[in-house]
């Protein structure tokens, strides 16, 4: 069975009185482990959809199961719970708390699932240490270069081992050598975890490491073919 | 601590300057909250237990006219013997000079049958003996600046006999308290005072004409459980007597020392928190800008939050963490202000109040409430900037671009492109611009109402003052006939008097009904050509009552109503004529005729002629052995002068303590206008723009919200005034707002000052900004 179902979803913003939809009738799914990389022209939806599947946004119509549940008909308060629960997120500009260190940007999504301070600090470890960065768990975001923020962007997104990551350009700001190291990473955790990756990128050199292509135009998903 | 408290509070370690600056100006706030009251407080305390320790006497009956010392004893002792009264001390208190370093001063020499008595009326020991001797006296604590200090020779005189007596030790009596005043009708003025105390029995050796004056009195004190019952029985019994008994009577809590302590407890009580309150309403404005801006500047924090799993309450608890943060600085601190200011103010009060020993009760509550009020007025201001995370969704959050809506008119603006800039940048976000220009406009308003204030008070008494048409009061020891009170009968020369009216001054109960208030009584015929009465309702008519304003607002009196002045010869029934605005707050002025009885007077106002100065006249009128005091009208001016420049500085300083917050308030909301146009300054500097062009923007900015706090602060600054003096009207004297050009123009030009002060936080900050790191972390997310 599909961890990720989508059925006939469409979305439009109303803007000075006329609706743009954005997305319409779309429908996708995507197994446990798979790491799907999303395409598409810039105001093709591509945000849309990764707010839509991360329960920050949701449609106006159609079905978004996630993991056996339909967040489509949640209130704010069940969403923020499936948030909790079930996804990651990875944004182009990290994100971080600037005043908070690596290990407790880390720690501060952990405590949303629980409150075990022992526990929170170990996995926090754990997992900046996955994502190499053991010699940086103190340091504040600003003592840190663009490509260890990502890093620890990601191990914050990891750290409560959620079922689905969103990556929104998570190499958009990154050189070549960085963007292929953080690339790598995300493919050795999918693989090693078993997490599903949703990955948003212009970026034609990050196909190769996903396992289906999924282009958006015109508020329709297509499959590319990697 | 969880890791979003940890962040918040990290948060404000950032915003250290801002924090402290907000947390300083509510810790002020509570301070003068908690000051108010724990002020009124000690004053309270400090009164009841000056009472209780000294005995102090519920009632004091000063005659006009001496009578005989057996024959009250007597029914002194009758009245005691009934349990009518508890405890008397009679007295002989007589008015004379005190001559020191060749200044000539006012005295009291009280003659007690025993000065140590420590059953009534307790004078505390200071220094030396409290049994002085025939030829020796105790001297009132407080007055060594007027030579009275042990050892001494007192060189006195009464009715124009010398008296000398030698100082043995010195005390304090809770009836003369307020040494350091002295009254020019019920208005206080400094100036100094001789009082001593002497057996009874040697000031009753003083010869007149070579006759010694004998066993008389003319003051009773007593302590009774019934005092309308006791001053019915003695009233009855002073009708008995032969002479003009006339009196004055004055209770317990109508005794100057009583009520001036309770007044500076009411100034406190009243007068504190309703500035702090002022203070909190600013202190409040401003964190609702910081939190407003705050809340908005956050929005791609809070989104993240959001996107981890937090609830919108938990992190709205997150920034009440913040604000708790605020209110507990002020809290604390406000009460350690409160505390440590009321201490220290005390030292100072003490001056005034005659060695006053004051009590510091263990009272907790104004700290508590300065507490709750801080913690009330933080969370009330953060209320408006929180309210807007409750619904906001997570998309909003993340999405939030900052507002770059810009006002565009359609003609040039300024001359250069970063005037434009300036003038753009201010009305960049117009709620936002007339939000802050309220902040900062109630700062300034706040401040210029003590201007208003000050420039109020001083320009009333000035006309007061003003009002005033004769040169020299005198006042006698003795009553006399008012027909006998002449040239000849003064010592002054015919052609040197323009006008002379005798009067009769006294204090009495004044009634409307059930209401009743002490009132200064002045009686005199042709009382208008010696002074100008500034009308506030009704004709001056002195067939009828003219009352002061306070006096009509106490007893509930209009024009055409009837007031009683209650006497020691009996009621008198009066039609008020007239309202004026009075500084004797309890004045009645009528015509002598109006008086029951013997027509005899207590004193004249003199208008002199060019014939002779008023100090020649002083001179003169020394002469006269019955004139126990002189009162000239240019050193009262003088005298008030001194006291209103002190007043006057207390002002200005609240002015420019209440100036400085508002350039607090004005930094902390620019400093994070400053904040969010960091990448700006930064580009502007890429582009090689220098230090004074970058500066020159926020200064044409600073100067429109310059002008836009203006234009709010300045009505606010007669709004608030208006609302300062009502207090000061219920609390310390009558005097109504007065619009002049001076608080007008001066609010304008410090409210301009001080908020185009603030502009040095964005300039500083514009100045000290890191191109590279902003445009590296600012391009790079």
């Amino acid at each position: 069975m599909s961890l990720v179902k989508l059925y006939d979803v469409s979305k439009g913003y109303r803007s000075g009185g006329e609706v743009a939809q954005v997305l319409e009738g779309l429908q996708m799914d995507a197994e446990r482990g798979e790491m799907i990389i999303i395409m598409g022209p810039s105001g093709s939806g591509k945000t849309t959809l990764m707010n839509i599947l991360g329960g920050i946004d949701v449609p106006d119509s159609g079905m978004v199961m996630i993991d056996g549940e339909d967040i489509a008909g949640y209130n704010p308060l069940k969403l923020t719970d499936f948030r909790r629960r079930k996804v990651g997120f990875i944004f182009q500009f990290y994100n971080l708390i600037p005043t908070l260190t690596a290990k407790e940007n880390v720690e501060i999504s952990l405590e949303t699932v629980s409150s075990d301070k022992g526990s929170n600090s170990e996995r926090a470890t754990r997992y900046l240490e996955l994502v190499g960065l053991e010699d940086k768990m103190h340091n504040f975001p600003q003592e840190m270069s663009g490509g260890q923020q990502q890093r620890v962007a990601i191990a914050r997104a990891l750290a409560k081992e959620p079922k689905i990551v969103l990556a929104d350009e998570p190499t958009g700001n990154l050189d070549g050598a960085r963007e292929e190291s953080i690339m790598e990473l995300m493919k050795d955790i999918q693989r090693d975890l078993g997490i599903t990756f949703f990955i948003v990128t212009h970026n034609n050199k990050l196909k190769k490491y996903a396992d289906r292509v999924l282009e958006l135009g015109n508020g329709i998903l297509v499959e590319n073919g990697g | 601590m969880r890791t979003l408290t940890l962040s918040v509070v990290r948060k404000n370690r950032q915003m250290k300057w801002r924090v402290i600056g907000i947390s300083l100006l509510m810790a002020w706030a509570v301070g003068m909250f908690a000051m108010g009251f724990y002020g009124a407080e000690v004053f309270d305390a400090s009164v009841d237990a000056q009472v209780e320790s000294t005995n102090f006497p519920d009632v004091f009956i000063n005659l006009d006219d001496f009578v005989d010392e057996a024959s009250l004893t007597t029914k002194l002792d009758g009245m005691k013997a009934n349990g009518t009264i508890e405890e008397y001390q009679l007295r002989l208190v007589l008015q004379g000079h005190y001559w020191h370093d060749g200044i000539r001063y006012p005295a009291y020499i009280i003659g007690l049958e025993d000065p140590s008595d420590q059953s009534i009326n307790i004078i505390k020991s200071k220094e030396g003996s409290m049994e002085p001797a025939a030829g020796e006296a105790v001297a009132q604590t407080g007055m060594t600046e007027e030579g009275l200090v042990i050892g001494s020779e007192a060189n006195l005189s009464i009715l124009g006999q010398s008296f000398p007596l030698e100082i043995v030790g010195t005390g304090t009596s809770t009836e003369f308290l307020m040494t350091g005043t002295v009254s020019m009708g019920g208005f206080s003025l400094p100036g100094g005072v001789a009082i001593v105390f002497t057996p009874l029995d040697h000031l009753q050796t003083l010869e007149v004409n070579g006759i010694p004056i004998g066993p008389i009195v003319n003051s009773v004190a007593f302590l009774s459980d019934d005092v309308n019952a006791a001053i019915t029985e003695l009233n009855v019994y002073f009708e008995t007597l032969p002479g003009d008994l006339a009196a004055d009577v004055i209770l317990q809590s109508s005794h100057p020392s009583v009520t001036f302590l309770r007044a500076g407890a009411d100034e406190f009580r009243y007068i504190m928190p309703v500035m702090s309150v002022l203070f909190l309403t600013v202190g409040a404005v401003a964190i609702l800008m910081v939190f407003q801006r705050m809340v908005q500047n956050d929005s791609r924090f809070i989104g993240v939050l959001m996107s981890m799993g937090y609830t919108n309450r938990e992190i709205m608890k997150g920034y009440l963490g913040f604000g708790l943060v605020i209110g507990t600085i002020a809290a604390v601190l406000g009460a350690l202000l409160g505390y440590f200011i009321t201490v220290g103010l005390l030292d100072i009060y003490a001056q005034f109040f005659g060695d006053i020993e004051f009590v510091l009760p263990a009272v907790y509550y104004p700290f508590l409430m300065g507490a709750v009020i801080a913690y009330t007025f933080v969370l009330l201001a953060m209320l408006l900037p929180l309210s807007q995370l409750r619904k906001l969704t997570p998309r909003e959050a993340l999405e939030y671009h900052k507002d770059n809506r810009v006002f565009v008119t359609s003609r040039r603006v300024g001359r250069s492109r970063l005037s434009v800039m300036g003038v753009r940048n201010a009305f960049r976000v117009p709620r936002q611009t007339f939000a802050t220009m309220i902040a900062i406009g109630l700062a300034v308003g706040v401040a210029g109402s003590w201007l208003v204030l000050a420039d109020s008070s001083l320009t009333y008494i000035e006309d007061q003052l003003g009002s005033d048409e004769w040169d020299v009061e005198v006042n006698f020891q003795t009553v006399v006939d008012a027909g006998n009170v002449n040239a000849t009968y003064l010592g002054l020369p015919e052609d040197s008097i323009d006008k002379l009216v005798p009067f009769r001054a006294f204090t009495a109960l004044a009634s409307n009904g059930d209401r009743q208030e002490p009132a200064y009584v002045t009686a005199g015929n042709d009382l208008e050509s010696v002074r100008s009465f500034s009308l506030d309702s009704g004709e001056v008519n002195l067939s009828g009552a003219v009352i002061a304003v306070t006096l009509a607002k106490d007893l509930g009196l209009s024009v055409g109503d009837e007031i009683t002045l209650t006497t020691v010869q009996g009621p008198i029934v009066l039609t008020v004529t007239a309202i004026v605005q009075d500084i004797m707050e309890m004045a009645v002025y009528t015509e002598l005729d109006n008086l029951p009885g013997n027509v005899s007077v207590n004193g004249a106002f003199i208008a002199l002629t060019d014939e002779l100065t008023p100090a020649d006249a002083r001179e003169l009128l020394y002469e006269n052995g019955n004139i126990i005091t002189i009162v000239l009208m240019g050193e009262s001016w003088d005298a008030i002068n001194e006291m209103m420049e002190g007043a006057m500085e207390l002002y200005y300083a609240f002015f420019f303590l209440n100036g400085i917050i508002a350039f607090i308030v004005a930094a902390a909301t620019v400093t994070i206008i400053a904040a969010e146009r960091e990448m700006e300054y930064a580009t502007m500097k890429s582009l090689g723009i220098n230090k004074r062009e970058m500066a020159w923007p926020i200064i044409v900015e600073m100067a429109i919200l310059a002008v836009g706090a203006v234009i709010v602060g300045l009505p606010a600054a007669f709004v608030f005034a208006d609302f300062l003096i009502a207090i000061y009207q219920e609390v310390v004297m009558y005097f109504p707002v007065a619009y002049t050009m001076f608080g007008i123009v001066f609010t304008i030009v410090l409210g301009l000052f001080f908020t185009m002060a603030a502009a040095i936080v964005p300039i500083r900050h514009a100045d000290k900004v890191d191109v590279e790191r902003i445009i590296r972390e600012r391009t790079s997310g």
